[in-house]
């Protein structure tokens, strides 16, 4: 390589060969045999060598596993902005949508909805303080929404989650007009609360689907296991909830004109959403075949290494469980380096093989 | 080794909507845009999260955004921006009274393993403690000059300056440290080799 001579000290501060010469002793242009005469030249390439010398500085030690975290929450934000509406992030701006969403509601339904004093508080007012995640989702496929506390939510098309990034510490509320697959992570101390419409379901860990769309007369609450409480949201309100406890596979209707629930009766059984059919309990199953019943069941994609987890079984039930959950005991129970990762909707699994 | 893909190719790439390139591009610069967003902020929680944002951001707009002579500048001025604008609004909310900059208060190093002798080393310790006390603003402009290797305009983009007035901090920051290259230490050589002296000849 053809060593270059400078005038000004800055020039060789920016000379490559100089500098891997300099920096990491990698001499391609004769820098070090140059040097030793004494000239002009090599007294100006001297003072710039020890400027570099001084001048180096040290990276903050990132691990390599830090810095896949960091990849990790960033696709997480970008999912959360991608197919749906921006993420409103502060709760004044949410009341300003909530009000419009009661206009929109009043002029879609009618007069003797406009007469109801608790029209008003709709949607987001139930949250609690803090950013307001408004997830809405307008594409034709259903949509994962995965909560903080780990529960995870499928969102059908034309519907709307409002939940805070954050929850409290004693309860945990969202807030949905449209329709919705919860699986809701076990924690009795905290209960989960969703708010639909003019009803109240309240559960503590255990999957239901709700259907609560502002221009349908009726909205339904259906469970898939566990127990879930339903009542109306001025009952909550006033402080005397007539909570109507479900089962599984019990469904309810409140008849919004009337202001009343119907009795529960026996679910029919769900053709529309995949993850209410399939079935999560596993006895003796290939790792693969329970990897496509989940990406099946949350409209994932799964890449997983074939080779190396063929030999891999599993016998468990993850049918009350949310997505990260059920993740988490397949990769633990598979043993050895097992891991997963879900950007967006790729979910991958790594693994060097089973126990 | 795998074969290097320039950044140029990464973004195209990335803007064509290869996830692997934007994860790469991720891969690649993360440590550095760590260590200059705690180097420009106290508060180094908000840190991660800004470099998060910026990255979300580029793949969000990524069908609009154009490709940028450095990949390398871009990021950092992105970086750059968005901690100083966080700053800005934590105080709007917070009415915090002590002003929050961002304000380089990093330290450079000396680069150990490429000193050859104790003569040479003395005097990269003297010139480090020397350069170590610039101002801020000169360390910034000759940590991005120098050591990321971005041109001078695109420093002048970052620092909100014009070019002129970069290249004047730059020159000023080097001819200061030439003139304790020039004037002291000579003597502190002297005062140095007359203590290695004594001390030998206890």
């Amino acid at each position: 390589m053809q060593r270059k001579h400078h005038l000004l000290l800055e020039d060789y501060l920016q000379d490559p060969s100089f500098l891997r010469w300099v920096r990491e002793g990698i001499d391609d242009a004769g820098w070090e045999q140059w040097m030793k005469s004494d000239t002009e030249e090599t007294r100006l390439a001297r003072e710039a060598q020890l400027v570099l010398l001084a001048m180096d500085f040290k990276e903050t030690g990132v691990s390599e596993l830090e810095t896949e975290d960091a990849l990790q929450s960033t696709w997480q934000k970008i999912n959360n902005v991608e197919a749906q509406a921006p993420v409103v992030k502060w709760k004044q701006f949410a009341r300003m949508l909530a009000a419009a969403a009661v206009l929109l509601l009043a002029v879609g339904l009618g007069w003797h909805f406009l007469n109801q004093p608790q029209i008003r508080e709709v949607a987001t007012e139930e949250l609690s303080e803090g950013e307001i995640a408004v997830r809405r989702n307008n594409t034709k496929t259903p949509v994962l929404v995965m909560l903080e506390d780990g529960s995870s939510v499928i969102l059908q098309p034309g519907s709307q989650l409002d939940y805070p990034t954050v929850f409290n510490e004693t309860e945990r509320k969202v807030s949905l007009t449209g329709e919705a697959f919860f699986e809701i992570s076990k924690n009795p101390s905290r209960p989960f609360f969703v708010y639909a419409n003019e009803i109240v379901t309240r559960v503590v860990g255990t999957s239901f689907r709700i259907k609560a769309y502002s221009n349908q007369p009726d909205v339904e609450v259906i469970v898939h296991t566990g127990q879930v409480k339903v009542s109306r949201k001025n009952a909550v309100e006033a402080g005397s909830p007539q909570e109507i406890s479900l089962h599984p596979n019990e469904s309810i209707r409140f008849v919004r004109h009337e202001a009343a629930f119907e009795k529960p009766v026996i679910a029919a059984p769900n053709v529309t959403v995949p993850i209410e059919q399939l079935q999560f309990d596993f006895e003796d199953t290939p790792i693969s075949k329970i990897l496509e019943t989940i990406a099946l069941a949350y409209g994932l994609k799964v890449n997983y290494p074939e080779e190396v987890l063929k030999d891999c079984y599993l016998s468990t039930s993850l049918s009350d469980l949310p997505l990260q959950h059920k993740l988490k005991i397949i990769c633990e129970s598979a043993g050895g380096e097992t891991r997963y990762e879900l950007l967006g909707d790729q979910l991958t699994i790594y693994s060097n093989g089973c126990n | 080794m795998p074969p290097v893909i320039s950044d140029a190719d990464l973004w195209s790439e990335m803007k064509s909507g290869s996830e692997k390139a934007f994860s790469s591009l991720f891969m690649k610069y993360h440590v550095s845009l760590v260590s200059y967003g705690k180097s420009i902020t106290q508060h180094h929680y908000i840190v991660g999260d800004c470099i998060q944002d910026v990255f979300a951001d580029i793949w969000l707009y990524r069908k609009t955004i154009s490709t940028p002579d450095s990949v390398r500048a871009y990021l950092l001025s992105g970086l750059r921006k968005r901690i100083a604008r966080k700053l800005e609004r934590d105080q709007i909310f917070k009415h915090a009274t002590d002003i929050e900059h961002v304000e380089f208060s990093a330290s450079f190093t000396i680069l150990d393993e490429l000193i050859t002798n104790e003569e040479m080393r003395s005097q990269v310790t003297y010139l480090n403690a020397a350069i170590n006390q610039l101002s801020p603003r000169q360390k910034e402009a000759l940590y991005l000059r120098y050591y990321h290797q971005l041109s001078v305009d695109q420093i002048a983009e970052m620092m909100q300056m014009n070019t002129q007035s970069v290249s004047n901090l730059l020159h000023r920051a080097i001819k200061q440290l030439r003139n304790i290259w020039k004037g002291e230490i000579p003597q502190l050589m002297i005062l140095l080799v007359l203590t290695h002296c004594l001390s030998t000849d206890v």
